[in-house]
């Protein structure tokens, strides 16, 4: 098993009557340390969309964004964080669609806006819903025009929770005169271990979708820009993104920029000597209020050099985004319970009330970050305008898990494989795809849905031999509607 | 000084009396005129193991028989046998059944086996027990009735149920039953446990080798389960002696003498390194569990049940469907049409009642199942080694059992063999003792040897064996010492004191 939950054991109750068991008693602790360890992952920021209806050539309705999520237990309604100027409201008008049944319209208002709609009945668990994010211009008005700005920043399902219920932590004391080991306590702390893991056992990454573009070709403008948004949640501060520029032409001098919230938060100065170079940002985020959404903008803006419209142009790709948290006080655990050893009453009992402390440390942890343990991001397909650019980049642009987490990959889709290890490139000029990428195949690639129709797989991890725990991997294919990890493949 | 009166010398050559009981459906019918002498071997464990974790051992009896016993119908009959002496009440030896006759020409005898027969003749399929010790302690108040909403029983407690079998500690509320078990519980639960169909004595026997444990059929004709730390955790309160005493000196101090003894200490058993495999077991999303496409056809106003066995166990049954049609009409048959209705489910069988409602014959094709299986996933093995002080070490490699599923389990039950099994444990026969109804099968008796430099040192009788005189008996023990034993260890649901120290267990 290589999730980082392979290491969880089931924490039992003890039954009644017999010896107390040292092993299980340190699985209890070795499972807290666990759950101590994955409530303190950040998360991936939620890759939304910019966009201006002319980019579409006009054309009414289209498609600003698509993507999906997979139905777990307690979701009740979808949200989106948004941000419009220029929109002529009620006309002008958002609409959801979820698979391909239009679920809600609304009126695009100017500024940010926050949406949270409730999800239709029938939905079952584990199911992919498509989403789809039109906008539409109702009535007879002239066309959109360029003054038209919509940006999503952050689209998720809501309230994420295990169906088990939350038992307390059990009080263990040392009474002056007796002291009862009570079957009952131990069970009541084995059932507050098994709930934690439970509710982040749900937590689900989508598979971040590469981004490539050409940079240019005017000088003053970012003609690649990536729109997203996170939430500082508590005890995440750190904000990281990386990616990666190819420079081919070295008059050009270029920037790869990020921004929070508006404003300019970091610069990368592209190097002009040709070839290959990695950007990454590292920001401290702990300054931003708690719960308060970031919107994030991650641009290439072509500063000066190059002329106007002449080639040849660098390219850009952003691999990730994401929040980590390093700021948690470390906590501290009891020794593990030798078997055989002898231990007067007031130790074991501390062992036990210490378990116990912990136990509500880390309930307390996960309730404090709603948007990390109780939000689902929603997947977001391919960057392309429509189903040519789709079939167009799917050489190039993949949906990729920078190190394996969980236990199971849900995807919908079809002809998609799954792939780890080396990449060998096909480095034939002549039989470069159609839009001027190489072909390229990994060391490991496996079918994961057969091409004949959409249909939801799920795919466990262990099972794709060599896929261990931190291994990067990616799917492929022009018809994949999502792709995410989920910590745990079963309720426990 | 007066010759000795025949009161005298008879007083310390008493000879016990036997009642032999044939059950014969009806009642408890008293043959013990047509009896001519009992041999009974009764014993918790054999083949040089005098620990016994889940060895498969079951009492036996040999009953010589007269003529007069030939009508007697025997085949499978219960047979129990009572002892007492002079004009005491007896005192239950044995409870089993007939399995064997053979005669000669005016003479005969009986063989006659303990429960094991029966339980392993019985075919058991069980629920799927999550988490659940193989054997939860039997009281007056449990609740071993699998059909009760609250039942808590483990794997073994639904193995003896099902087998016919009820809890000594309710014998009053179950006055009929086939027969008594009583368990102590298990220390270790399997995350998941299961029986479908397999020797269900044998079933019980891995579920020991799995927990440690040991069962056996005691002299009450109860199918006992002891858990590891209770099998020396008591004190004598009788002692075999190789001192002189007389009739008033062994009932004063509860001492009974022996003839001969002999100490019987293989090395074979003893371990230095135990190697425990392990499989992990792991639930997979909701597929297809079962799949038949035998034709069946099915008359109007019909309903067959059928038993949809699966290669896997599962932990939740989804949905059962079905393709069936009209053959008259070639049209499809509905589920309103045949309907389908599950009666029960177990770990590895689904009962369905496949119901025609209609009017006109249903052929059906194909009948499926989904639900989530519980796949065998990591396999791997675990070491305990540690010094034993011999020479050379010896390594055991426990079997492959489907209930040791992780890695923790394994490491346990290493620790729990090596605890008991580190050092060799004679077995220490002693021949020619009194016959003693009072001794019973695991009790812990002291036994004095002066050549040995015994006093009262410590063993536990593992073996009974009546001779035919009804005399005497040999007896096996097993010395205790450095055995692990529960009064040493925190027991949950037992109050310490302030100054209390105890051990913590595997």
């Amino acid at each position: 098993m290589g999730g980082l939950f392979a290491a969880y054991e089931d924490s039992q109750g003890l039954p009644r009557n017999v010896a107390v068991s040292a092993t299980l008693i340190n699985v209890y602790r070795s499972n807290l340390q666990l759950i101590d360890r994955i409530s303190r992952l950040g998360r991936h920021a939620f890759q939304g969309g910019w966009g201006n209806p002319q980019e579409r050539g006009g054309v009414n309705p289209y498609r600003e964004w698509w993507g999906a999520f997979r139905v777990v237990p307690g979701i009740t309604g979808i949200t989106f964080v948004m941000r419009a100027t220029g929109f002529i409201s009620p006309n002008d008008r958002l609409q959801l669609y979820l698979d391909g049944v239009l679920h809600h319209s609304f009126a695009i208002a100017a500024g940010t806006q926050t949406y949270s709609i409730g999800l239709p009945g029938g939905l079952s668990v584990n199911q992919v819903v498509d989403v789809q994010l039109n906008i539409a211009r109702l009535g007879d008005l002239p066309e959109i025009t360029w003054d038209a700005i919509f940006e999503l920043r952050d689209g998720y399902v809501a309230p994420v929770q295990t169906s088990a219920s939350w038992p307390g932590v059990p009080s263990f004391t040392v009474d002056p005169f007796s002291t009862v080991i009570s079957g009952d306590k131990f069970d009541q702390l084995a059932d507050a271990i098994d709930y934690l893991a439970r509710q982040i056992g749900l937590r689900t990454e989508p598979l971040y979708q590469s981004l490539i573009r050409q940079t240019g070709p005017f000088e003053g403008q970012d003609t690649v820009r990536w729109d997203g948004g996170t939430v500082r949640s508590a005890n995440v501060d750190r904000l990281k993104a990386f990616g990666l520029v190819i420079v081919f032409n070295s008059a050009q001098v270029e920037q790869v920029r990020i921004f929070i919230n508006g404003g300019l938060a970091d610069t990368y100065a592209v190097p002009t000597t040709i070839g290959e170079h990695s950007w990454a940002f590292d920001l401290d985020v702990s300054g931003y209020a708690l719960d308060s959404q970031l919107d994030i903008v991650i641009d290439h803006v072509r500063l000066a050099g190059g002329g106007n419209d002449e080639g040849p142009l660098n390219r850009f790709t952003l691999y990730r985004v994401f929040t980590e948290q390093t700021s948690i006080g470390a906590i501290g655990y009891p020794l593990p319970l030798e078997i055989n050893a002898a231990y007067g009453i007031v130790y074991f009992i501390s062992v036990l009330a210490a378990l116990s402390a912990i136990a509500d440390v880390l309930k307390a942890r996960i309730d404090a970050s709603p948007d990390l343990w109780q939000r689902q991001r929603l997947f977001r397909r391919r960057y392309a305008y429509d189903d040519k650019q789709n079939e167009w980049y799917e050489p190039g642009m993949l949906a990729s898990r920078f190190g394996r987490e969980g236990e199971v990959l849900f995807v919908k889709g079809k002809g998609l494989t799954l792939g780890y290890g080396s990449i060998a490139w096909e480095e034939d000029a002549t039989k470069l795809n159609e839009v001027g990428l190489y072909n390229f195949t990994a060391l490991r690639q496996e079918s994961i849905a057969d091409g004949d129709a959409i249909s939801t797989r799920i795919v466990y991890l262990d099972n794709v031999e060599g896929l261990f725990g931190g291994v990067p991997y990616h799917v492929r294919g022009v018809d994949l509607n999502y792709a995410a990890e989920t910590m745990i493949a079963d309720v426990r | 000084m007066a010759p000795p009166t025949r009161a005298e010398i008879e007083a310390d050559v008493a000879l016990p009396f036997s009642r032999v009981e044939i059950h014969d459906g009806a009642a408890w019918v008293n043959v013990s005129a047509d009896i001519v002498s009992i041999e009974d071997v009764i014993e918790a464990t054999q083949g040089g193991d005098a620990v016994g974790f889940g060895v498969g051992i079951q009492p036996s009896l040999s009953i010589a028989i007269d003529q007069a016993a030939f009508d007697i119908a025997w085949e499978y009959r219960p047979v129990r046998i009572s002892h007492g002496f002079g004009a005491s009440s007896d005192i239950r030896r044995f409870i089993g059944l007939l399995t064997r006759r053979g005669r000669g020409y005016t003479s005969g005898v009986w063989q006659a086996e303990g429960w094991n027969v029966l339980i392993s003749k019985t075919e058991i399929r069980s629920p799927l027990f999550r988490n659940r010790p193989v054997a939860v302690e039997t009281t007056a108040s449990s609740i071993d009735d699998p059909a009760s909403v609250f039942y808590t029983g483990g794997l073994i407690n639904y193995i003896f149920w099902q087998a016919g079998g009820r809890p000594y500690e309710q014998e009053a509320t179950y006055p009929e039953a086939v027969f008594y078990y009583s368990l102590q519980p298990a220390l270790m639960s399997p995350p998941f446990s299961w029986t479908h169909g397999e020797n269900a004595m044998e079933a019980i026997y891995r579920c020991c080798r799995a927990t440690g444990g040991v069962v056996y059929q005691d002299t009450q004709g109860v199918m006992r389960y002891i858990e590891p730390f209770s099998l020396a955790d008591a004190d004598p309160t009788f002692i075999y002696t190789d001192n002189k005493t007389n009739l008033g000196e062994r009932v004063a101090l509860n001492v009974g003498n022996y003839a001969d003894i002999s100490e019987d200490a293989d090395i074979g058993p003893a371990v230095d390194t135990v190697i425990c495999p392990f499989v992990i077991r792991q639930v997979q999303g909701v597929q297809e569990i079962y799949a038949d496409k035998t034709p069946r056809l099915i008359e109007a106003g019909e309903t067959i049940t059928l038993d949809l066995d699966t290669s896997l166990p599962f932990v939740s049954l989804g949905t059962v469907t079905h393709v069936a049609a009209f053959p008259n009409n070639a049209r499809t048959a509905t589920t309103a049409q045949l309907t389908i209705t599950v009666v029960s489910v177990l770990a590895q069988r689904i009962t369905v009642l496949l119901a025609n409602v209609t009017g006109s014959l249903i052929e059906l094709f194909e009948l499926k199942a989904t639900g989530q299986p519980l796949m065998a996933a990591e396999q791997s093995t675990v070491t305990y080694t540690a010094a034993s002080g011999r020479p050379y070490a010896r390594d055991k490699t426990l079997e492959d059992m489907p209930l040791v599923q992780s890695r923790a389990y394994a490491l346990r039950l290493c620790r729990l063999y090596w605890d008991f099994y580190s050092q060799p444990r004679p077995v220490v026969t002693l021949t020619d003792c009194g016959f003693d109804p009072d001794r019973t099968i695991g009790e812990i008796v002291g036994l004095d040897c002066a050549p040995w430099g015994y006093v009262a040192v410590p063993h536990r009788i593992i073996a009974l064996r009546g001779k035919a005189t009804g005399a005497l008996m040999d007896v096996d023990l097993s010395p205790i010492t450095g055995l692990p034993r529960r009064r040493d260890y925190y027991i949950v649901d037992q109050a310490y004191g302030p100054a209390d120290v105890r051990k913590v267990a595997y």
